[in-house]
């Protein structure tokens, strides 16, 4: 019995991009259907379509049977169609309870029956929510939770995920995809959009895969004998999958100094609690931790967004030509673009003071700059129909590219690289990773910080794991273990003692 | 005592002054709440102010003057709500070239009804409205002078406090105008029909500062002159960011407003020495700025306040 389908979808965006081309898709019962493809596949727009946030320019939809029409997301919702985007969509400034309530507008409200059907579900799922208190002050697992919990109380039946797992980490991944599990044993029907195929296969019962804005094509789960023709079918070549990290052991000479540094964070709380560590020219620092710890705190002050509390920062020029500190933000359409602009433009944000740019410090030279953005396009293989484009047409992972291209090929001294492949799908990935392997084989200091372990593993010569805002353990690259780390990780969480106790006897 | 019927005197036309500013902040902040910046409340209140000026003036009829304010009112948050809503012009720009247009339109039609020339007394209107005196609660010591003795408008802005209060915390359409306030995509994406809403706040909007409009004509004063708002609808404004968006502290601030503008027109009436009456002019605006730099600072509001909105399908 089929939940939902989807027949000959077609959309093309105003301006021409084709992001789907007659797109079959149909999703089961009580299924954990994965949606699989790289960035700009057009996994998103598909579910947009299907859950009324996009209108298709051809093609139809059918729910249960029946064709449908959806002329808004509130539509899809009346059908039991719901979708939890990448970007949530939840009102920080309010609380919880209202932000659930939000979810039930239109609809006869009862106040007391919402609270029990809240209890209800938290219980079956294993919520802990806290009704009352803000969105703005709860942890992304926990709002995606919130969300769930909102579309589940809107009675849908079928629930589609959008990057889930690309804000969470470590253990917060696991519970999420149990989660899922769970949900669709329940009878929901599921559809996780994702790029990462380790997810697809632990949880789902089918994987679609999708390229270039078509379904390759739909497997069961146990028709996948080998992961890598997963990958082949996504990406059309077979990649290798981890970074030959053999680079000459770094020297001695610190670029980049921290002492004693303590950072609030917007309200005022102590989120960086007195971390001293010496960047080397030529390596990567891996910054491992669960998010939360400081970590966003301590970019921000190294980078300049925010003015420490106490300690100090030196970060010494070296080399007159390059002496600059380049930063790949998180926040990217923040802080890493301006998204009206195009994507020449994009290219070169942050070099305005650079003769090669900039003539007499005030005349833009855009030959020049349609040159370097060529060159970052084609080092990333950012996917555009143009130099010209607004970046804010682009996907978010060519966005991305954008960005971190621009950074690399920017001279620099030392590069910050936060969460540098979020979002991204591995081909991406790996480009962006070997990219900054070669840079610090040239002598630049990197410093990473990332959710992603693997990726902090594979890249760092050392790696400095935070806790509480503090750098509990700073491991070199050969006695760094993943099980020793994450005890590390969680060590200011409670489980401290323990794991000192043993780590110290080992 | 003379000094306590000083106090009395300031006090009550504090409360007098209070209104239109009050009514007008009231509107203005329903509006932003729901994420529209409409700097066009002065110039809604301006034609309001020069319509019922007109209908009372023609027609002699205080009710058909309020009902053409508010009409005329909103007439302009509607043409407001067309350029900003449905073509998502910018705001601001939109509200300020609507404030500059209304200037010039009232004070032309004035001109092209009584002429040019219109001293030594400008046409006035015979009657005007008369403050209503509550039964009861006006016989109480002080209190009664204050408060019990004006016109309804007053009675009516001091309800629409908690009203709005009311409305925007305890029921699910305020819960919907602040969603669309901080996020209309969201509120969109919710089934929240986030357009239609905008409209709806506008044109309540329009009606109340029509009627905020007219009691400067036809209630405190019985003409109208040119630009005779004053800035009135800007500083309603000033007071709702400086209320944090919440009714119950635009009372306060208000409040304080209207105390300092009387206090110096009464400053004014004492002809201080020293003191030119334009210095107590400046007072009341002076205050604002000065308590938008205390206690107006990192004040956060709607997070999507000014922002156009277009549906992205």
């Amino acid at each position: 019995m089929l939940a939902a389908e989807l027949k000959k979808i077609t959309k093309v965006y105003p301006g021409g991009i084709v992001a789907n081309y007659e797109v079959d898709f149909d999703l089961r019962k009580g299924e954990v259907h994965a949606l699989l493809g790289e960035n700009g596949a057009g996994k998103t727009t598909l579910m947009k379509i299907l859950s009324g946030c996009l209108k298709p320019t051809s093609g139809f939809i059918y729910v249960e049977g029946e064709r449908v029409e959806f002329r808004s997301p509130s539509d899809a919702l009346r059908k039991g169609i719901g979708m939890v985007h990448q970007h949530l969509t939840l009102i920080p400034t309010m609380s919880v309870l209202e932000n659930l309530r939000l979810g039930l507008v239109g609809q006869r409200f009862d106040m007391r029956r919402m609270l029990t059907e809240v209890e209800d579900l938290s219980r079956t799922l294993g919520f802990k929510v806290r009704l009352d208190s803000p969105v703005y002050a709860l942890s992304v697992g926990e709002r995606q939770r919130v969300e769930i919990l909102r579309l589940l109380l809107s009675k849908a039946r079928i629930l589609i995920f959008d990057e889930p797992t690309s804000m969470l980490c470590g253990p917060e991944i696991d519970r999420f995809l149990a989660l899922l599990k769970s949900l669709s044993y329940k009878g929901y029907s599921i559809v996780l959009i994702t790029h990462k195929i380790r997810e697809a296969m632990h949880v789902s019962d089918r994987i679609t895969v999708m390229r270039m804005g078509r379904v390759v094509a739909t497997l069961d789960k146990d028709e996948v004998r080998d992961e890598s023709y997963l990958v082949e079918l996504m990406v059309g070549e077979r990649l290798v999958p981890a970074v030959a990290n053999a680079r000459p052991s770094h020297s001695k000479e610190a670029l980049l100094t921290v002492k004693n540094l303590v950072v609030n964070d917007d309200r005022g709380l102590c989120k960086v609690k007195g971390v001293s560590f010496e960047l080397y020219a030529g390596e990567v620092l891996g910054v491992a931790g669960v998010e939360g710890n400081g970590q966003k705190e301590l970019v921000e002050a190294i980078a300049g967004l925010r003015r420490p509390v106490y300690g100090e920062i030196i970060f010494e020029r070296k080399n007159s030509y390059s002496g600059r500190m380049n930063y790949i933000p998180a926040e990217r359409m923040e802080l890493g673009v301006a998204p009206t602009l195009s994507v020449a433009v994009n290219s070169v944000l942050r070099r305005f003071d650079d003769e090669e740019f900039v003539e007499r410090g005030n005349f833009l030279n855009f030959s020049k700059m349609n040159e370097f953005a060529k060159r970052v396009v084609s080092f990333m293989n950012v996917r555009t129909p143009s130099l010209k484009t607004p970046v804010k047409y682009l996907s978010g992972g060519n966005i991305q590219k954008i960005i971190v291209g621009r950074e690399i090929l920017t001279p620099s001294e030392v590069l910050i690289a936060e969460q540098p492949t979020a979002g991204l799908d591995a081909k991406s990935a790996y480009q962006v990773r070997k990219a900054l392997s070669e840079l610090a084989s040239k002598g630049v200091g990197i410093l990473l910080v990332s959710s992603d372990l693997d990726e902090i593993l594979e890249l760092s010569d050392r790696i400095a794991v935070i806790s509480d805002g503090k750098i509990v353990k700073i491991f070199e690259k050969e006695e760094a273990d993943p099980v020793m780390i994450g005890s590390y990780m969680l060590a200011g969480e409670g489980l401290g003692h323990n794991v000192r106790a043993t780590v110290s006897t080992d | 005592m003379v000094s306590v019927e000083i106090v009395v005197g300031l006090l009550y036309s504090s409360v007098s002054l209070l209104t239109p500013i009050l009514l007008a902040g009231l509107a203005e902040l329903l509006v932003e709440r729901s994420g529209i910046l409409n700097l066009s409340l002065e110039g809604a209140m301006l034609v309001g102010a020069f319509t019922a000026f007109m209908v009372a003036f023609y027609t002699g009829s205080l009710g058909y003057a309020m009902l053409a304010a508010s009409i005329a009112g909103v007439a302009l948050c509607m043409l407001f709500a067309l350029l900003t809503i449905t073509l998502a012009l910018d705001q601001m720009v939109t509200g300020l070239a609507l404030n500059l247009l209304t200037i010039g339109i009232t004070s032309y039609f004035y001109r092209a009804s009584f002429g040019w020339y219109v001293s030594p007394i400008p046409p006035h209107v015979e009657t005007t409205l008369q403050p209503v005196e509550i039964p009861v609660l006006s016989q109480i010591p002080i209190l009664g002078k204050v408060l019990f003795n004006h016109l309804p408008h007053t009675y009516a802005a001091l309800a629409l406090v908690f009203l709005s209060w009311w409305l925007l915390f305890r029921t699910e359409s305020g819960l919907k105008i602040r969603a669309m306030g901080e996020d209309p995509q969201t509120a969109d994406y919710l089934g929240i029909n986030v357009n239609l809403t905008r409209y709806a706040l506008l044109v309540l909007e329009g009606g109340i500062a029509g009627i905020a409009g007219a009691l400067l004509s036809i209630g405190y004063y019985n003409m109208f002159l040119d630009n005779m708002t004053q800035g009135r609808g800007y500083i309603a404004i000033a007071l709702v960011i400086l209320s944090r968006w919440n009714p119950l502290l635009l009372l306060g601030a208000a409040f304080i407003f209207s105390f300092i503008d009387a206090l110096q027109l009464r400053i004014q009436a004492f002809n201080v020495p020293f003191l030119p009456y334009q210095f107590a002019l400046m007072l009341p605006y002076l205050f604002t700025i000065v308590l938008l730099l205390v206690a107006g600072r990192k004040v956060k509001g709607p997070a999507s306040l000014g922002k156009p909105f277009k549906k992205s399908r």
